[in-house]
């Protein structure tokens, strides 16, 4: 009651100023409509930013991707490529990836030395493994960011997602500062069968 | 018997007010302002809203690349949408209508459909126009999503974005 009191009579102080003694108060009593709720509102408007935080959507970021396309062939400028290659990963339902990489103007059996395949862990892809291969293309060849994915149709997305993951980028630590070497962020998806 | 005054409250004001609590609200009021700043800036641009498949479950990712809105392709275990609008039905991620080859008829129809309504608000296609933003379920098999992506390239879109949670 003396807390409903003291917000009524806070609504009439800021239409009319200070009234005059109303008729229930009585001399003496006037300690007890002194509530200051201003740092408990504080306190309690913070908690709900956080409850908000906690439970709100989930954040969603993206993964650029592309399908292979036919070449324009009325403009076949393919100087701008010289030296590029295109790293080739083909993934299959147990984790096991295929890695090759093929350039048109590149030496095969130069290209031959980066074939490798990593085997699978239950069904996981052996992400330390490849990052690591995919880190000895890129410094070889550190212009090329061109990845063309190659899944079985039995691969499930969430691997698909994982191995583009894997191949965005290396963490490595340099001068005591973490850092993120770009790879092949540039992901091409297609199947067996075109 | 004796009465004696209470003891003077800290938070009184002095002068004729005292009888009567004031709450300040300034301080509250600043906070307040700058907590919806910050929550808008945080969530504004980065909703998605998955209502056309409320069983889909994105894929986990560390890309920090933030999502930017375009035509948005949902596929579920039980349904393929296109901008919220019921396309195809699926079973257990696998299209239940007969697709002929790699492409799916309805899903092509309604893709051509949408594209052109696109264009035609704009005098010339913005990138929002050619991009594809690809909901897909974290369980859906590649020969499925194979599918869509080959059906949405032979319209025009070529470039997707995938949209997983961070």
């Amino acid at each position: 009651m003396r807390l409903w009191n003291a917000i009524a009579s806070n609504a009439l102080l800021s239409l009319h100023g200070p009234p005059k003694l109303m008729m229930d108060q009585v001399p003496g009593d006037e300690d007890a409509t002194a509530v200051d709720l201003t740092a408990l509102l504080d306190v309690l408007s913070n908690i709900i930013f956080f409850l908000m935080v906690s439970f709100g959507a989930t954040l969603v970021a993206v993964l650029p991707a592309k399908v292979p396309t036919v070449a324009d062939e009325e403009n076949p400028d393919s100087s701008q490529n010289l030296g590029l290659v295109s790293v080739v990963i083909k993934l299959s339902s147990d984790g096991g990836v295929d890695i090759s990489a093929f350039s048109e103007d590149v030496d095969k059996g130069e290209l031959h030395q980066f074939d490798k395949v990593i085997l699978g862990d239950e069904g996981k892809i052996d992400a330390e493994a490849l990052n690591a291969h995919l880190w000895g293309i890129k410094q070889r060849f550190e212009s090329s960011n061109n990845l063309v994915l190659v899944p079985a149709p039995d691969v499930r997305y969430e691997m698909m997602v994982e191995v583009m993951d894997v191949a965005r980028e290396r963490s490595m630590e340099r001068g005591g500062r973490q850092i993120y070497e770009q790879l092949f962020p540039a992901v091409i998806v297609r199947s067996e069968t075109l | 018997m004796s009465f004696s005054r209470p003891k003077k409250s800290p938070f009184r004001t002095s002068g004729e007010n005292e009888a009567y609590g004031r709450l300040n609200l300034t301080a509250l009021l600043d906070i307040l302002s700058n907590i919806l700043f910050f929550l808008l800036a945080s969530f504004g641009a980065q909703s998605l809203e998955l209502v056309s498949e409320e069983t889909v479950q994105l894929p986990s990712s560390t890309s920090e690349l933030s999502l930017r809105m375009s035509l948005s392709v949902a596929v579920g275990l039980n349904g393929l949408y296109v901008e919220d609008e019921p396309v195809a039905d699926l079973q257990n991620g696998r299209f239940v209508e007969v697709v002929e080859g790699a492409f799916i008829p309805s899903l092509e129809q309604t893709l051509r459909r949408v594209r052109a309504q696109r264009l035609a608000r704009n005098e010339r296609p913005r990138d929002a126009d050619e991009v594809v933003l690809f909901i897909g379920d974290k369980r859906l098999q590649f020969e499925t999503i194979d599918k869509v992506m080959k059906t949405c390239a032979r319209v025009g879109f070529t470039k997707f974005r995938f949209a997983v949670a961070r």
